[in-house]
Protein backbone atom coordinates (compact mmCIF):
# COMPACT_ATOMS: atom_id res chain seq x y z
CA UNK A 1 0.00 0.00 0.00
CA UNK A 2 2.91 2.20 0.96
CA UNK A 3 4.24 1.49 -2.13
CA UNK A 4 1.32 3.01 -4.04
CA UNK A 5 2.54 6.51 -3.04
CA UNK A 6 4.58 8.04 -6.09
CA UNK A 7 7.58 9.72 -4.31
CA UNK A 8 8.51 11.28 -7.79
CA UNK A 9 5.63 13.64 -7.56
CA UNK A 10 6.55 17.48 -7.34
CA UNK A 11 5.85 20.26 -7.51
CA UNK A 12 7.25 24.10 -8.33
CA UNK A 13 7.86 27.26 -6.30
CA UNK A 14 6.12 29.13 -8.24
CA UNK A 15 3.10 26.69 -8.33
CA UNK A 16 3.68 26.46 -4.79
CA UNK A 17 3.54 29.94 -3.92
CA UNK A 18 -0.06 30.66 -6.23
CA UNK A 19 -1.75 27.93 -5.09
CA UNK A 20 -0.41 28.19 -0.79
CA UNK A 21 -2.66 31.06 -0.07
CA UNK A 22 -6.15 30.42 -1.75
CA UNK A 23 -5.48 27.49 0.15
CA UNK A 24 -4.76 28.32 3.26
CA UNK A 25 -7.59 31.08 3.06
CA UNK A 26 -10.07 28.39 1.86
CA UNK A 27 -9.18 26.66 5.24
CA UNK A 28 -9.98 30.02 7.38
CA UNK A 29 -13.23 30.62 5.69
CA UNK A 30 -14.06 26.62 6.43
CA UNK A 31 -12.49 26.82 9.53
CA UNK A 32 -15.22 29.55 10.43
CA UNK A 33 -18.02 26.66 9.24
CA UNK A 34 -16.75 24.56 11.64
CA UNK A 35 -17.41 26.66 14.14
CA UNK A 36 -20.38 28.09 13.09
CA UNK A 37 -21.72 24.52 12.48
CA UNK A 38 -20.78 23.09 16.17
CA UNK A 39 -18.40 20.27 14.24
CA UNK A 40 -15.71 19.00 16.30
CA UNK A 41 -12.76 18.26 13.56
CA UNK A 42 -10.17 15.85 14.24
CA UNK A 43 -6.84 16.12 12.12
CA UNK A 44 -4.31 13.19 12.59
CA UNK A 45 -0.61 13.47 11.31
CA UNK A 46 1.70 10.67 10.98
CA UNK A 47 4.44 9.39 9.01
CA UNK A 48 8.19 8.90 9.39
CA UNK A 49 10.44 10.78 11.85
CA UNK A 50 11.51 13.74 9.48
CA UNK A 51 8.61 13.49 7.12
CA UNK A 52 7.77 17.12 7.76
CA UNK A 53 4.49 16.78 10.05
CA UNK A 54 5.88 19.72 12.35
CA UNK A 55 6.11 21.84 8.71
CA UNK A 56 2.59 20.60 8.03
CA UNK A 57 1.10 21.83 11.54
CA UNK A 58 2.50 25.59 10.54
CA UNK A 59 1.21 26.09 7.20
CA UNK A 60 -2.26 24.26 8.31
CA UNK A 61 -2.49 26.89 11.31
CA UNK A 62 -1.08 29.96 9.80
CA UNK A 63 -4.31 31.76 9.30
CA UNK A 64 -6.55 29.74 11.04
CA UNK A 65 -8.26 31.76 14.01
CA UNK A 66 -5.92 30.37 16.60
CA UNK A 67 -9.12 31.19 19.18
CA UNK A 68 -10.69 27.78 17.15
CA UNK A 69 -7.78 24.93 17.11
CA UNK A 70 -5.07 23.07 19.42
CA UNK A 71 -2.33 21.72 18.42
CA UNK A 72 -1.05 18.20 20.69
CA UNK A 73 2.40 17.12 20.07
CA UNK A 74 2.56 13.45 21.04
CA UNK A 75 5.07 12.89 23.32
CA UNK A 76 5.78 9.20 24.88
CA UNK A 77 3.69 8.62 27.93
CA UNK A 78 4.43 10.02 30.66
CA UNK A 79 4.80 8.49 33.86
CA UNK A 80 1.63 9.75 34.97
CA UNK A 81 -0.36 8.41 32.06
CA UNK A 82 1.37 5.75 32.18
CA UNK A 83 -0.88 4.95 35.14
CA UNK A 84 -4.28 4.81 32.92
CA UNK A 85 -5.26 3.54 30.14
CA UNK A 86 -3.62 4.13 26.68
CA UNK A 87 -6.86 5.70 25.43
CA UNK A 88 -7.46 8.16 28.47
CA UNK A 89 -5.40 10.89 27.49
CA UNK A 90 -6.64 11.23 24.12
CA UNK A 91 -10.18 10.82 25.40
CA UNK A 92 -9.17 14.28 27.63
CA UNK A 93 -7.88 15.87 24.45
CA UNK A 94 -10.75 15.33 22.23
CA UNK A 95 -12.36 18.66 20.61
CA UNK A 96 -15.38 19.91 21.94
CA UNK A 97 -17.78 20.90 19.18
CA UNK A 98 -16.73 23.72 16.79
CA UNK A 99 -12.83 23.63 17.62
CA UNK A 100 -10.21 21.73 15.69
CA UNK A 101 -7.97 19.57 17.44
CA UNK A 102 -4.38 19.01 15.07
CA UNK A 103 -2.48 15.68 16.39
CA UNK A 104 1.30 15.89 15.65
CA UNK A 105 1.33 12.34 16.32
CA UNK A 106 -1.49 10.31 17.76
CA UNK A 107 -3.17 7.48 19.30
CA UNK A 108 -1.56 5.41 16.06
CA UNK A 109 1.56 5.98 17.77
CA UNK A 110 0.44 3.40 20.25
CA UNK A 111 0.65 1.15 17.50
CA UNK A 112 3.45 1.32 15.91
CA UNK A 113 5.85 1.09 19.18
CA UNK A 114 3.50 -1.40 20.16
CA UNK A 115 3.02 -4.18 17.70
CA UNK A 116 6.13 -4.47 16.19
CA UNK A 117 8.03 -5.24 19.73
CA UNK A 118 5.50 -7.44 20.53
CA UNK A 119 5.63 -9.25 17.46
CA UNK A 120 3.99 -12.62 18.79
CA UNK A 121 1.11 -10.62 19.89
CA UNK A 122 -1.02 -10.72 17.22
CA UNK A 123 -3.85 -10.38 19.14
CA UNK A 124 -3.02 -7.11 20.99
CA UNK A 125 -2.54 -5.95 17.91
CA UNK A 126 -6.01 -6.67 16.50
CA UNK A 127 -7.67 -5.66 19.36
CA UNK A 128 -6.11 -1.96 19.23
CA UNK A 129 -7.25 -2.51 15.28
CA UNK A 130 -10.70 -2.63 16.91
CA UNK A 131 -10.74 -0.42 19.52
CA UNK A 132 -9.36 2.52 17.68
CA UNK A 133 -12.00 1.74 14.98
CA UNK A 134 -14.83 1.72 17.56
CA UNK A 135 -12.97 4.83 18.96
CA UNK A 136 -13.02 7.08 15.76
CA UNK A 137 -16.68 5.79 15.28
CA UNK A 138 -17.49 6.99 18.37
CA UNK A 139 -16.38 10.21 17.53
CA UNK A 140 -17.79 10.91 14.09
CA UNK A 141 -21.56 8.83 15.30
CA UNK A 142 -21.25 12.22 17.49
CA UNK A 143 -20.71 14.65 13.97
CA UNK A 144 -16.59 14.76 14.37
CA UNK A 145 -15.14 15.13 10.97
CA UNK A 146 -11.64 13.08 11.28
CA UNK A 147 -8.76 13.45 8.78
CA UNK A 148 -5.90 11.18 9.02
CA UNK A 149 -2.09 11.24 7.17
CA UNK A 150 0.77 9.43 6.88
CA UNK A 151 3.32 10.79 4.81
CA UNK A 152 5.31 8.57 3.41
CA UNK A 153 9.04 9.37 2.59
CA UNK A 154 11.59 7.35 0.91
CA UNK A 155 14.56 5.83 2.86
CA UNK A 156 16.91 7.54 1.34
CA UNK A 157 15.17 11.19 1.71
CA UNK A 158 14.59 10.78 5.45
CA UNK A 159 18.34 10.09 5.99
CA UNK A 160 19.29 12.94 4.36
CA UNK A 161 16.31 14.83 6.37
CA UNK A 162 17.93 13.16 9.68
CA UNK A 163 21.55 14.45 8.99
CA UNK A 164 20.71 17.98 8.17
CA UNK A 165 18.61 17.75 11.10
CA UNK A 166 21.09 16.78 13.47
CA UNK A 167 23.08 19.87 12.50
CA UNK A 168 19.68 21.76 13.60
CA UNK A 169 18.32 20.48 16.82
CA UNK A 170 15.79 23.52 17.12
CA UNK A 171 13.64 21.46 14.47
CA UNK A 172 12.53 18.88 16.97
CA UNK A 173 9.61 20.52 18.87
CA UNK A 174 8.70 18.87 22.18
CA UNK A 175 9.86 15.39 21.47
CA UNK A 176 12.79 13.73 19.58
CA UNK A 177 12.25 11.02 16.82
CA UNK A 178 12.40 8.01 19.25
CA UNK A 179 9.13 7.36 18.96
CA UNK A 180 8.96 7.46 15.83
CA UNK A 181 10.48 3.74 13.88
CA UNK A 182 14.33 4.43 13.31
CA UNK A 183 15.51 5.10 9.82
CA UNK A 184 16.94 1.87 9.37
CA UNK A 185 14.40 -0.63 10.85
CA UNK A 186 12.24 0.83 8.11
CA UNK A 187 11.40 -2.35 6.78
CA UNK A 188 9.54 -3.84 9.47
CA UNK A 189 7.29 -1.00 10.66
CA UNK A 190 6.55 -0.79 6.37
CA UNK A 191 4.15 -3.74 6.94
CA UNK A 192 2.65 -2.71 9.95
CA UNK A 193 2.20 0.74 8.61
CA UNK A 194 0.06 -0.73 5.47
CA UNK A 195 -1.65 -2.74 7.92
CA UNK A 196 -2.65 -0.59 9.94
CA UNK A 197 -3.74 2.12 7.29
CA UNK A 198 -6.01 -0.55 5.36
CA UNK A 199 -7.47 -1.62 8.98
CA UNK A 200 -8.81 1.60 9.85
CA UNK A 201 -8.85 3.25 7.48
CA UNK A 202 -13.34 3.89 7.43
CA UNK A 203 -15.50 6.48 5.33
CA UNK A 204 -15.85 8.68 8.50
CA UNK A 205 -12.29 8.48 9.35
CA UNK A 206 -10.13 7.64 6.35
CA UNK A 207 -6.36 8.06 5.77
CA UNK A 208 -4.62 10.00 2.90
CA UNK A 209 -1.52 8.29 1.54
CA UNK A 210 0.95 11.27 1.07
CA UNK A 211 4.20 11.37 -0.97
CA UNK A 212 6.65 13.14 1.23
CA UNK A 213 9.72 13.51 -0.51
CA UNK A 214 9.06 16.70 -2.19
CA UNK A 215 7.82 18.95 0.85
CA UNK A 216 6.15 21.36 -1.50
CA UNK A 217 4.08 18.94 -2.80
CA UNK A 218 3.21 17.59 0.78
CA UNK A 219 1.71 20.49 1.60
CA UNK A 220 -0.26 21.57 -1.25
CA UNK A 221 -1.79 17.62 -1.15
CA UNK A 222 -2.43 17.73 2.56
CA UNK A 223 -3.97 21.29 2.80
CA UNK A 224 -6.20 20.43 -0.62
CA UNK A 225 -7.57 17.25 0.54
CA UNK A 226 -8.43 18.82 3.99
CA UNK A 227 -10.28 21.11 2.01
CA UNK A 228 -11.74 19.06 0.28
CA UNK A 229 -12.65 16.84 3.13
CA UNK A 230 -13.80 19.97 5.03
CA UNK A 231 -16.01 21.13 2.51
CA UNK A 232 -17.66 18.28 1.66
CA UNK A 233 -18.50 17.66 5.47
CA UNK A 234 -19.92 20.72 6.00
CA UNK A 235 -21.48 21.18 2.83
CA UNK A 236 -20.10 24.56 2.36
CA UNK A 237 -17.90 25.46 -0.93
CA UNK A 238 -15.48 28.66 -0.23
CA UNK A 239 -15.17 31.39 -2.49
CA UNK A 240 -12.67 31.14 -4.83
CA UNK A 241 -10.89 34.39 -5.77
CA UNK A 242 -10.41 35.13 -8.87
CA UNK A 243 -6.96 35.84 -9.85
CA UNK A 244 -6.51 38.90 -11.20
CA UNK A 245 -4.70 38.86 -14.78
CA UNK A 246 -1.45 40.68 -14.59
CA UNK A 247 -1.47 43.60 -17.26
CA UNK A 248 0.91 43.23 -20.15
CA UNK B 1 -33.09 -11.76 33.88
CA UNK B 2 -35.48 -9.88 36.14
CA UNK B 3 -38.56 -11.81 36.41
CA UNK B 4 -36.30 -14.82 37.52
CA UNK B 5 -34.88 -13.07 40.83
CA UNK B 6 -36.66 -14.07 43.91
CA UNK B 7 -37.36 -10.50 45.88
CA UNK B 8 -38.13 -12.43 49.18
CA UNK B 9 -34.61 -13.15 49.94
CA UNK B 10 -33.31 -11.67 53.31
CA UNK B 11 -30.59 -11.79 55.64
CA UNK B 12 -31.48 -12.02 59.22
CA UNK B 13 -29.76 -9.41 62.24
CA UNK B 14 -28.19 -11.94 63.70
CA UNK B 15 -25.92 -13.63 61.09
CA UNK B 16 -25.02 -9.93 59.12
CA UNK B 17 -23.72 -8.57 62.66
CA UNK B 18 -21.61 -11.58 62.79
CA UNK B 19 -20.21 -11.54 59.09
CA UNK B 20 -20.27 -8.29 58.16
CA UNK B 21 -17.35 -6.11 59.67
CA UNK B 22 -14.88 -9.71 59.25
CA UNK B 23 -16.14 -8.86 55.24
CA UNK B 24 -15.72 -5.55 55.63
CA UNK B 25 -12.12 -5.42 56.58
CA UNK B 26 -11.93 -8.13 54.39
CA UNK B 27 -13.03 -6.09 51.41
CA UNK B 28 -10.14 -3.43 52.88
CA UNK B 29 -7.58 -5.70 52.65
CA UNK B 30 -8.50 -6.24 49.22
CA UNK B 31 -8.62 -2.97 48.08
CA UNK B 32 -5.12 -2.56 49.36
CA UNK B 33 -3.90 -5.27 47.37
CA UNK B 34 -5.57 -3.94 44.39
CA UNK B 35 -3.38 -0.58 45.04
CA UNK B 36 0.03 -2.75 45.26
CA UNK B 37 -0.86 -4.81 42.26
CA UNK B 38 -1.92 -2.26 40.10
CA UNK B 39 -5.33 -3.25 39.21
CA UNK B 40 -7.79 -0.42 38.75
CA UNK B 41 -11.45 -1.76 39.38
CA UNK B 42 -14.47 0.25 38.36
CA UNK B 43 -18.07 -0.38 40.31
CA UNK B 44 -21.17 0.62 38.79
CA UNK B 45 -24.56 0.95 40.73
CA UNK B 46 -28.11 0.78 39.10
CA UNK B 47 -31.01 0.16 40.23
CA UNK B 48 -34.98 1.97 40.73
CA UNK B 49 -35.81 5.02 42.75
CA UNK B 50 -35.46 4.21 46.71
CA UNK B 51 -34.10 0.62 45.83
CA UNK B 52 -30.87 1.88 48.36
CA UNK B 53 -28.08 2.52 45.78
CA UNK B 54 -27.30 5.32 48.14
CA UNK B 55 -27.33 3.41 51.47
CA UNK B 56 -25.19 0.86 49.81
CA UNK B 57 -22.64 2.88 48.16
CA UNK B 58 -22.31 4.62 51.81
CA UNK B 59 -21.88 1.23 53.37
CA UNK B 60 -19.21 0.74 50.92
CA UNK B 61 -17.59 3.79 50.81
CA UNK B 62 -17.36 3.79 54.67
CA UNK B 63 -15.66 0.63 54.44
CA UNK B 64 -12.79 1.62 52.24
CA UNK B 65 -9.54 3.92 52.01
CA UNK B 66 -10.56 6.97 51.15
CA UNK B 67 -7.58 7.81 49.08
CA UNK B 68 -7.84 4.40 47.04
CA UNK B 69 -11.30 5.74 45.51
CA UNK B 70 -13.27 7.93 43.71
CA UNK B 71 -17.10 8.11 44.00
CA UNK B 72 -18.53 9.50 40.52
CA UNK B 73 -22.44 10.72 41.18
CA UNK B 74 -24.06 10.87 37.42
CA UNK B 75 -27.06 12.63 36.80
CA UNK B 76 -27.98 14.40 33.70
CA UNK B 77 -25.16 15.63 31.60
CA UNK B 78 -23.78 19.09 31.60
CA UNK B 79 -23.70 21.61 28.62
CA UNK B 80 -19.81 21.08 28.33
CA UNK B 81 -20.42 17.46 28.44
CA UNK B 82 -22.98 18.13 25.85
CA UNK B 83 -20.51 19.15 23.34
CA UNK B 84 -19.02 15.87 23.15
CA UNK B 85 -19.45 12.57 22.23
CA UNK B 86 -21.64 10.81 25.21
CA UNK B 87 -19.11 8.88 26.45
CA UNK B 88 -16.03 11.33 26.47
CA UNK B 89 -17.26 12.38 30.66
CA UNK B 90 -17.22 8.74 31.63
CA UNK B 91 -13.69 8.55 29.50
CA UNK B 92 -12.33 10.91 32.37
CA UNK B 93 -13.91 9.33 35.33
CA UNK B 94 -11.72 6.14 34.30
CA UNK B 95 -9.18 5.43 37.21
CA UNK B 96 -5.59 4.99 36.98
CA UNK B 97 -4.04 1.64 37.54
CA UNK B 98 -4.73 0.38 41.52
CA UNK B 99 -7.69 2.50 41.90
CA UNK B 100 -11.13 2.43 42.37
CA UNK B 101 -14.26 3.80 40.37
CA UNK B 102 -17.23 3.64 42.00
CA UNK B 103 -20.69 5.15 39.79
CA UNK B 104 -23.60 5.96 41.53
CA UNK B 105 -25.56 5.52 37.83
CA UNK B 106 -23.33 5.25 34.86
CA UNK B 107 -23.23 5.18 31.74
CA UNK B 108 -26.19 3.08 31.17
CA UNK B 109 -28.19 6.22 31.74
CA UNK B 110 -28.21 6.40 28.30
CA UNK B 111 -30.13 3.29 27.44
CA UNK B 112 -32.43 3.57 30.56
CA UNK B 113 -33.50 7.20 32.04
CA UNK B 114 -32.98 8.79 28.62
CA UNK B 115 -34.57 6.44 26.71
CA UNK B 116 -37.90 6.02 28.70
CA UNK B 117 -38.17 9.79 28.76
CA UNK B 118 -37.62 10.23 25.30
CA UNK B 119 -34.53 12.76 25.54
CA UNK B 120 -32.27 10.99 22.41
CA UNK B 121 -33.68 9.38 19.76
CA UNK B 122 -34.23 5.56 19.43
CA UNK B 123 -31.62 5.41 16.94
CA UNK B 124 -28.72 6.87 19.71
CA UNK B 125 -29.85 5.07 22.07
CA UNK B 126 -29.89 1.70 20.49
CA UNK B 127 -26.12 2.32 19.23
CA UNK B 128 -25.32 3.17 22.39
CA UNK B 129 -25.86 -0.66 23.54
CA UNK B 130 -22.98 -1.09 20.90
CA UNK B 131 -20.58 1.84 22.61
CA UNK B 132 -21.53 0.34 25.77
CA UNK B 133 -19.96 -3.17 25.28
CA UNK B 134 -17.16 -2.38 23.29
CA UNK B 135 -16.12 0.31 25.84
CA UNK B 136 -16.38 -2.65 28.61
CA UNK B 137 -14.47 -4.34 26.61
CA UNK B 138 -11.75 -2.13 25.82
CA UNK B 139 -11.22 -1.31 29.93
CA UNK B 140 -11.55 -5.17 30.25
CA UNK B 141 -9.23 -6.32 27.85
CA UNK B 142 -6.60 -3.54 29.23
CA UNK B 143 -6.74 -5.42 33.22
CA UNK B 144 -9.66 -3.53 34.39
CA UNK B 145 -11.91 -4.96 36.64
CA UNK B 146 -15.70 -4.09 36.43
CA UNK B 147 -18.67 -5.04 38.28
CA UNK B 148 -22.15 -3.79 37.64
CA UNK B 149 -24.75 -4.16 40.22
CA UNK B 150 -28.64 -4.36 39.68
CA UNK B 151 -30.34 -3.57 42.76
CA UNK B 152 -34.23 -4.61 42.20
CA UNK B 153 -37.42 -4.04 44.09
CA UNK B 154 -41.07 -4.71 43.21
CA UNK B 155 -43.62 -1.86 42.45
CA UNK B 156 -45.21 -2.62 45.27
CA UNK B 157 -41.90 -2.68 46.98
CA UNK B 158 -41.27 0.80 45.52
CA UNK B 159 -44.46 2.13 46.64
CA UNK B 160 -43.69 1.08 49.81
CA UNK B 161 -40.62 3.09 50.49
CA UNK B 162 -41.84 6.23 48.77
CA UNK B 163 -44.54 6.32 51.50
CA UNK B 164 -42.41 5.73 53.96
CA UNK B 165 -39.95 8.24 53.12
CA UNK B 166 -42.66 10.81 52.20
CA UNK B 167 -43.80 10.41 55.80
CA UNK B 168 -40.79 11.90 58.05
CA UNK B 169 -40.33 15.27 57.37
CA UNK B 170 -36.74 14.19 57.06
CA UNK B 171 -36.45 12.05 54.33
CA UNK B 172 -39.66 13.84 52.48
CA UNK B 173 -37.32 15.70 49.87
CA UNK B 174 -36.23 12.60 48.56
CA UNK B 175 -38.99 11.12 46.96
CA UNK B 176 -40.28 14.08 44.14
CA UNK B 177 -42.65 14.39 41.72
CA UNK B 178 -40.58 13.05 39.26
CA UNK B 179 -40.09 9.53 41.20
CA UNK B 180 -43.91 9.03 41.68
CA UNK B 181 -44.14 9.48 37.76
CA UNK B 182 -41.72 6.97 37.64
CA UNK B 183 -43.44 4.56 39.82
CA UNK B 184 -46.33 5.05 37.46
CA UNK B 185 -44.53 3.65 34.62
CA UNK B 186 -42.95 1.22 36.31
CA UNK B 187 -43.55 -1.20 33.28
CA UNK B 188 -41.83 0.92 30.99
CA UNK B 189 -39.07 0.92 33.18
CA UNK B 190 -38.66 -2.93 33.49
CA UNK B 191 -39.10 -3.41 29.87
CA UNK B 192 -36.11 -0.77 29.48
CA UNK B 193 -33.64 -2.59 32.24
CA UNK B 194 -34.60 -6.21 31.17
CA UNK B 195 -33.03 -4.65 27.16
CA UNK B 196 -30.00 -3.41 28.84
CA UNK B 197 -28.90 -6.37 30.63
CA UNK B 198 -30.00 -8.62 27.50
CA UNK B 199 -27.94 -6.68 25.29
CA UNK B 200 -25.13 -5.79 27.78
CA UNK B 201 -24.65 -8.82 30.05
CA UNK B 202 -21.50 -10.12 28.52
CA UNK B 203 -18.59 -12.26 29.04
CA UNK B 204 -16.06 -9.71 29.88
CA UNK B 205 -18.65 -7.72 31.94
CA UNK B 206 -21.48 -9.61 33.99
CA UNK B 207 -24.53 -7.83 35.29
CA UNK B 208 -24.89 -8.86 39.05
CA UNK B 209 -28.89 -8.30 40.17
CA UNK B 210 -28.93 -7.72 43.61
CA UNK B 211 -32.33 -8.63 45.16
CA UNK B 212 -32.57 -5.36 46.89
CA UNK B 213 -35.87 -6.07 49.19
CA UNK B 214 -33.80 -6.64 52.17
CA UNK B 215 -31.24 -4.09 53.32
CA UNK B 216 -28.84 -6.35 54.91
CA UNK B 217 -29.09 -8.79 52.01
CA UNK B 218 -28.28 -6.17 50.06
CA UNK B 219 -24.94 -4.91 51.17
CA UNK B 220 -24.07 -8.38 51.98
CA UNK B 221 -24.35 -9.89 48.75
CA UNK B 222 -22.83 -6.63 47.38
CA UNK B 223 -19.53 -6.94 49.43
CA UNK B 224 -19.80 -10.57 48.78
CA UNK B 225 -19.83 -10.61 44.97
CA UNK B 226 -16.54 -7.87 45.31
CA UNK B 227 -14.61 -10.09 48.27
CA UNK B 228 -14.64 -13.01 45.67
CA UNK B 229 -14.22 -11.79 42.33
CA UNK B 230 -11.19 -9.54 44.23
CA UNK B 231 -9.86 -12.65 45.73
CA UNK B 232 -10.03 -14.86 42.46
CA UNK B 233 -8.52 -11.74 40.43
CA UNK B 234 -5.62 -10.99 43.07
CA UNK B 235 -5.05 -14.78 44.60
CA UNK B 236 -2.28 -15.01 47.07
CA UNK B 237 -1.23 -11.58 46.74
CA UNK B 238 -3.76 -9.99 49.07
CA UNK B 239 -2.08 -8.41 51.92
CA UNK B 240 -3.70 -8.60 55.52
CA UNK B 241 -1.69 -5.81 57.54
CA UNK B 242 -2.10 -3.02 59.38
CA UNK B 243 -3.22 0.63 57.93
CA UNK B 244 0.23 2.11 58.56
CA UNK B 245 1.88 -0.88 55.83
CA UNK B 246 1.17 1.47 52.58
CA UNK B 247 2.99 4.45 53.63
CA UNK B 248 6.27 1.95 53.72
CA UNK B 249 5.98 0.90 50.13
CA UNK B 250 7.78 2.73 47.34
CA UNK B 251 6.12 5.66 45.60
CA UNK B 252 4.96 4.05 42.06
CA UNK B 253 6.77 4.69 38.86
CA UNK B 254 8.68 7.59 40.70
CA UNK B 255 11.82 6.23 39.14
CA UNK B 256 10.43 5.38 36.45
CA UNK B 257 10.72 1.57 36.84
CA UNK B 258 8.12 -0.98 36.36
CA UNK B 259 5.05 -1.47 39.05
CA UNK B 260 5.57 -4.79 40.61
CA UNK B 261 4.17 -8.15 37.93
CA UNK B 262 3.29 -5.70 35.42
CA UNK B 263 4.06 -6.31 31.56
CA UNK B 264 4.64 -2.92 29.28
CA UNK B 265 1.79 -0.74 29.46
CA UNK B 266 0.08 -1.88 26.01
CA UNK B 267 -1.05 -5.22 27.19
CA UNK B 268 -2.98 -6.77 30.13
CA UNK B 269 -1.32 -6.67 33.83
CA UNK B 270 -0.51 -10.43 34.25
CA UNK B 271 -2.62 -12.74 36.50
CA UNK B 272 -4.98 -9.81 36.83
CA UNK B 273 -7.48 -10.13 33.11
CA UNK B 274 -11.06 -11.66 33.27
CA UNK B 275 -11.14 -15.05 31.07
CA UNK B 276 -9.95 -13.77 28.00
CA UNK B 277 -12.77 -12.63 24.86
CA UNK B 278 -11.55 -14.25 21.25
CA UNK B 279 -13.11 -13.17 18.26
CA UNK B 280 -14.39 -15.98 17.56
CA UNK B 281 -17.13 -15.95 20.49
CA UNK B 282 -20.43 -16.22 19.05
CA UNK B 283 -22.14 -16.66 22.03
CA UNK B 284 -23.09 -13.12 22.90
CA UNK B 285 -26.11 -11.41 21.89
CA UNK B 286 -25.83 -9.91 18.30
CA UNK B 287 -26.05 -6.81 19.33
CA UNK B 288 -23.23 -6.80 21.48
CA UNK B 289 -20.60 -8.16 19.49
CA UNK B 290 -18.69 -6.02 17.47
CA UNK B 291 -19.83 -5.74 13.95
CA UNK B 292 -16.79 -6.52 12.21
CA UNK B 293 -17.00 -10.06 11.43
CA UNK B 294 -14.24 -11.90 13.47
CA UNK B 295 -12.25 -12.94 10.37
CA UNK B 296 -9.75 -11.66 8.71
CA UNK B 297 -11.91 -9.33 6.64
CA UNK B 298 -11.84 -6.68 8.62
CA UNK B 299 -11.12 -3.74 6.87
CA UNK B 300 -13.42 -0.23 5.28
CA UNK B 301 -16.46 -0.12 7.47
CA UNK B 302 -19.97 0.72 5.88
CA UNK B 303 -21.16 3.54 7.91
Amino acid sequence: MLQAADLTLTISQEEYDEQLPGLQTSLHTLGRQIYLKERPTIVVLEGWAAAGKGEVVRRLTQKLDPRGYSVYAVDLPTNEELNFHYQYRFWKQIPEAGRIAIFDGSWYRQLLTGCVELEQENSVCKRMYREINHFERQLTDFGAIISKFWIHVSPDEQLRRLEVRADEPVQNWKHSPEDLPPADQREAYESLVNEFILRTSTLGAPWTLVPGNCQRYTLIHILSTLAGQWSEALEFQPKQKKKKKKKK
Amino acid sequence: MLEKTDLSLKLDKATYKDQMPELADHLLALQRACWVAGLPVLIVFEGWDASGKGTTIQKLASSLDPRGFKLHPIRAPRSHERRRPWMWRFWQKVPPRGEWAIFDRSWYGRVLVERVEGVVPEKEWRQAFRDITEFERTLTDEGYLLFKFFLHISKTEQKQRFDRLARKPKTAWQVTAEDWEHHQHYQDWFVAYEEAFERTDTEWAPWTIIEATDRRYTRFKVFQTLVNTLEQQLGPRIVEEEPSTIDQQEPRGSDGSEKQDLPPFQSSPAGTKLPKQTTANQDLHPAATVPYAPSSSEGAEET
